[in-house]
């Protein structure tokens, strides 16, 4: 097999999630190993057949779904040659390429699967994106529905109290105020606004995205590194086809490794602020109370300033 | 159930009404208008020129509930159904000895806060309501007026 194929492949093998594989039916050169090439491990497994040709299989070592990926990234490459010919031709990598993307989207395993087979080489770094990565790693928002008295003063006197916090104005109208707040002091936050007025309802949530930003983290290395190696064999590219071949792998490349640090901006964003919405509105007009019962009286609901005040 | 209000000025006894029994008494606060209220739910309305407006009810006390049942209901249904914000809350003393709860609400309404107080007194037959609101600026102008009259409830 032609060097340049071997490295292809690999390329190819540490791009596919969910257990890409390459199956090859002609021994390899050299014969089973472990390949560990940049921060990326493909490993290799080789199995001589009774016809003394062997079965080598290359499956992407790091990939899980964790909520994030594409049909672009989530691939699954199967190629099954006759062997390597001694002088396979100028077309081959393009051949390869262009078999193996439709397969890529059909053979997805499931992302809990895909998590399963994850087998990073190396942890991440300390810290990405401004983000320390040796805990957990949690979004905080908090709801709050307060009643609809003295809005503005109300919304006034919670952004005079939460800016010595630190906190940042997101959205303010008539019936709402969004802040976002450091995540080191969002129950200082969420301990003032439950003072701040007639608190109707609270809702606070965690989200652990750990197992997803670290995902994101890998794959985006790996995507990397894969993506200098398929520069490095663009440069010793000879034929024409097998260039263009490797420069859209290299745009399909750049976009996946664009959407990685998009969506690990956004998380590092979530993780390091977290969100508090403020709701100054009735949780429900309808008859029916929140809880989904109506007392049997009557009466109740008569209650209020609109029937009082109304003197007609 | 029979109803007498007091004015200020006359302190004579209106329209005594008949019929489940229950009567109670309370003084008109200054400057306020009673309104006709035969067609309507309300046992005693009284509007000031500025919009602030006193009602009182007595409703059968049936099925029974303690005060503070009642005080739970209330409330529940105007803060969640209605929005309003519980402000503070209140023990009260009806005139006749009676003791009550008062829930001091607050509402924007288009922009415009407004204040809402129900009080509540309830007895073995009858469920007391006095409810008293208007705008802000003008509920706080007759606070001292609202408050004496809810004072003078007596229930008999």
């Amino acid at each position: 097999m032609k060097p340049e194929k071997w490295l292809l492949a690999l390329a190819l093998g540490a791009l596919g999630c969910g257990g890409s594989s390459y199956a090859y039916e002609s021994p390899p050169s050299p014969p089973a190993e472990q390949y560990a090439r940049g921060t990326t491990t493909a490993s290799a497994e080789y199995a001589p057949s009774a016809g003394g040709e062997a079965d080598y299989e290359v499956m992407a070592a790091e990939d899980s779904g964790g909520g994030f990926g594409g049909d672009d990234w989530d691939s699954d490459y199967n190629f099954e040659s006759e062997g390597e010919p001694a002088g396979a031709s100028a077309g081959a990598m393009s051949d390869m390429l262009e078999e193996a993307r439709p397969q890529m989207a059909n053979n997805m395993p499931p992302p809990q699967q895909q998590a399963q087979q994850a087998q990073p080489e190396a942890e991440p770094a300390e810290s990405t994106d401004g983000v320390d990565l040796s805990g957990p790693l949690l979004i905080y928002t908090a709801r709050f529905h307060l009643g609809v008295y003295e809005v503005t003063q109300t919304q006034d006197a919670i952004l005079e109290q939460l800016g010595e916090l630190d906190v940042i104005l997101a959205r303010r109208s008539d019936t709402e105020l969004v802040v976002r707040v450091p995540a080191a002091r969002f129950q200082q936050a969420v301990d003032q606004v439950e003072g701040a007025g007639d608190v109707l309802h609270r809702e606070v949530n965690a989200q652990d995205v750990g197992e997803e930003f670290r995902d994101i983290a890998i794959r985006l290395r790996n995507a990397e590194v894969m993506r200098e190696r398929l520069e490095r064999l663009l440069q010793r590219a000879d034929a024409v086809e097998d260039a263009l071949a490797i420069e859209r792998e290299l745009q399909r490349l750049t976009d996946i490794i664009e959407r990685f640090k998009g969506r690990q901006r956004y998380l590092s964003d979530q993780i390091r602020f977290s969100t508090i919405t403020i709701v100054f509105q009735a949780l429900s007009t309808e008859p029916t109370g929140p809880d989904g019962f109506t007392l049997p009286f009557d009466w109740l609901g008569e209650l209020g300033l609109s029937n009082l005040m109304r003197l007609r | 159930m029979k109803h007498a209000v007091i004015t200020p000025t006359l302190l004579v006894l209106t329209a005594l009404w008949a019929g489940c029994g229950s009567s109670f008494a309370m003084s008109a606060p200054e400057g306020f208008v009673e309104l006709d209220e035969e067609y309507s739910n309300y046992d005693a309305r009284f509007t000031s020129a500025d919009g602030v407006v006193i009602s009182v009810r007595s409703i059968e006390h049936d099925p029974k509930g303690d005060l503070d049942f009642w005080v739970e209901a209330i409330q529940s249904r105007i803060r969640m159904n209605g929005g309003y914000a519980l402000l503070e809350t209140e023990d009260v003393r009806a005139a006749s000895g009676q003791s009550g709860k008062q829930l001091r609400f607050g509402r924007d309404q288009n922009g415009t806060p407004f204040k809402y107080w129900v009080t509540i007194f309830v007895t073995d037959a009858h469920i007391h309501i006095v409810e008293a609101g208007g705008r802000t600026e003008q509920f706080d102008a007759a606070q001292g007026r609202v408050e004496n009259a809810i004072a003078s409830l007596s229930i008999h």
